[in-house]
């Protein structure tokens, strides 16, 4: 009798616990599972003097400790309207919020005079870039860091 | 002897007393009147002094300015590549990718507009910090003051500029910039001309940016109005107060620069000048300068007055002399 009614305890505090996690489970994400994914990107439209640049998105995704890393996420875009991110539409709108994000283009296009505080694609790449790569391949060590971490100059 | 002696003593000084009486008489009006025109000259200074008193300039509505985020510079020196290709500079005698020009610190020149140096970060040793160099474009510019056929122009968009067919090449601007800017080319006796970083002012007219700007890949180099700019500026130090020490250097600088500097460590450790006054530099020698004048049309005319007055008391005085001495040649 006693180990049962404390079953059932354990059971009614436990069970609330259980939903609100799976609701939480649900909202998140999970890395290359609900979210389709590039895995290589290449990025060959803004450079000038250096080749297109290959990106490894999957080998960044693996290494970061989550999207908000490198992206935008609802933390620090708290004002901003879904459709600033999301390309949305009443017919898909499910589907939409989790599959069809905008590219980083579509905000940061070039720096404007107007709106200083949005920087251009380059910037707004290259700032991510060097969050964790600066010291390595003597990037912010020697200006040829560049070339040894990951452009190769135009012939 | 003695009567004679003190009659010859007294003839002397008789004979001195009318010039020597007259002498202390004109010395003392004399230096009562040298007193008084330097009085009135003084005076008359004072006011045309208060009437140059000009009213605080806080730079053209609107301008543009450049934020230089210190903590964003990786010095990959591409700001120094497209500078010398946009103003079509001489080729440096070292490759734009050569790190060895970090080892001496350079300063901008007639063949470098701007320049990047490399400085040891206090705050991290193994990150070196690096700081570009070029013309701040001040909001009341020092060179443009001491231009004295007015080259310099400092342009509602923002920009100090300079005509090099007006410059002689008298170098005054170079002594007067309290960075240290203008460079002086000395490549041609026949045409001298000082060449600085002119905020690619063309560019600009063209509505792009300027080419450092546009090069800049770390976002170390934002530009836009400077006002909004200065608000940028105060925002990033706000949001990460650890990273940013709270100072806008160019704000106040000598009455404030189009160029504005945020870093994460005292400027003065980047080699900036800490003790440059806040005011504007025209306030330190405006006062003296506007005296100038004045005193090239006001001076030759006192003068000229005091030598006219001493003349006339010494023709006086050698009139009176002229006529007691028939006089007292009569007596005898």
């Amino acid at each position: 009798m006693k180990p049962s009614a404390n079953m059932r305890r354990l059971i009614i505090l436990i069970l609330p616990l259980f939903v609100i996690v799976i609701f939480i489970a649900a909202e998140t994400p999970v890395l290359g599972k609900s979210l389709s994914m590039p895995r290589i990107i290449i990025i060959n439209h803004i450079q000038k003097q250096y080749s297109a640049v290959k990106f490894d998105h999957a080998a960044h995704v693996s290494l970061a400790s989550g999207c908000g890393q490198c992206h935008h996420m609802h933390n620090d875009k708290q004002n901003a309207t879904c459709k600033e991110c999301h390309t949305l539409s009443s017919a898909n709108f499910k589907a939409a919020v989790k599959g069809s994000f905008l590219p980083c283009s579509a905000c940061h296009i070039d720096n404007s005079p107007e709106s200083p505080e949005v920087p251009g694609l380059k910037v707004a790449l290259h700032k991510k870039c060097f969050e964790c790569h600066m010291g390595i391949g003597d990037l912010g060590v020697s200006p040829q860091g560049c070339v040894k971490t990951c452009h190769t100059r135009n012939q | 002897m003695s009567e004679k002696g003190i009659g010859n003593i007294d003839d002397g000084t008789d004979k001195r007393s009318p010039a020597n009486a007259s002498g202390t008489s004109s010395g003392i009006t004399r230096r009562n009147f040298l007193s008084l025109s330097a009085l009135a000259a003084c005076a008359g200074l004072g006011i045309s002094t208060k009437a140059h008193a000009r009213p605080e300039f806080k730079g053209w509505p609107d301008s543009y300015g450049m934020l230089v985020d210190f903590n964003l510079c990786v010095g990959c020196r591409s700001c120094e590549k497209a500078c010398n290709e946009e103003n079509k500079l001489p080729a440096p005698k070292k490759p734009f990718d050569d790190d060895k020009v970090f080892e001496e610190l350079r300063q901008p020149s007639e063949e470098a507009y701007t320049i990047v140096n490399r400085y040891n970060n206090t705050k991290n040793p193994s990150a070196p910090l690096y700081r570009k160099i070029q013309c701040n474009h001040c909001l009341e510019p020092a060179c443009a003051t001491a231009c004295p056929i007015r080259a310099y122009t400092k342009t509602p968009e923002g920009a100090v500029i300079y005509n090099e067919d007006l410059c002689f090449g008298c170098r005054y601007c170079v002594v007067a910039c309290p960075f240290n800017i203008p460079g002086y080319s000395y490549q041609s006796a026949l045409e001298p001309k000082i060449m600085k970083c002119t905020f690619c002012y063309p560019r600009i007219n063209k509505k792009q940016l300027p080419a450092c700007a546009e090069a800049c890949p770390s976002g170390a180099l934002t530009f836009g109005k400077r006002a909004d700019l200065i608000k940028l500026a105060r925002k990033r130090i706000m949001d990460n107060k650890e990273k940013y020490i709270d100072y806008i250097y160019g704000e106040n600088e000598v009455g404030g620069t189009s160029w504005l500097y945020l870093s994460g460590v005292p400027f003065e450790q980047l080699g900036f000048a800490a003790n440059l006054p806040k005011k504007p530099l025209i306030e330190l020698t405006e006062g003296y300068l506007s005296m100038v004048p004045v005193i090239f049309t006001t001076f030759p005319a006192i003068f000229a007055a005091l030598y006219a007055a001493t003349r006339y008391r010494e023709k006086q005085a050698k009139k009176e002399i002229d006529d007691k001495q028939p006089k007292e040649d009569s007596h005898e």
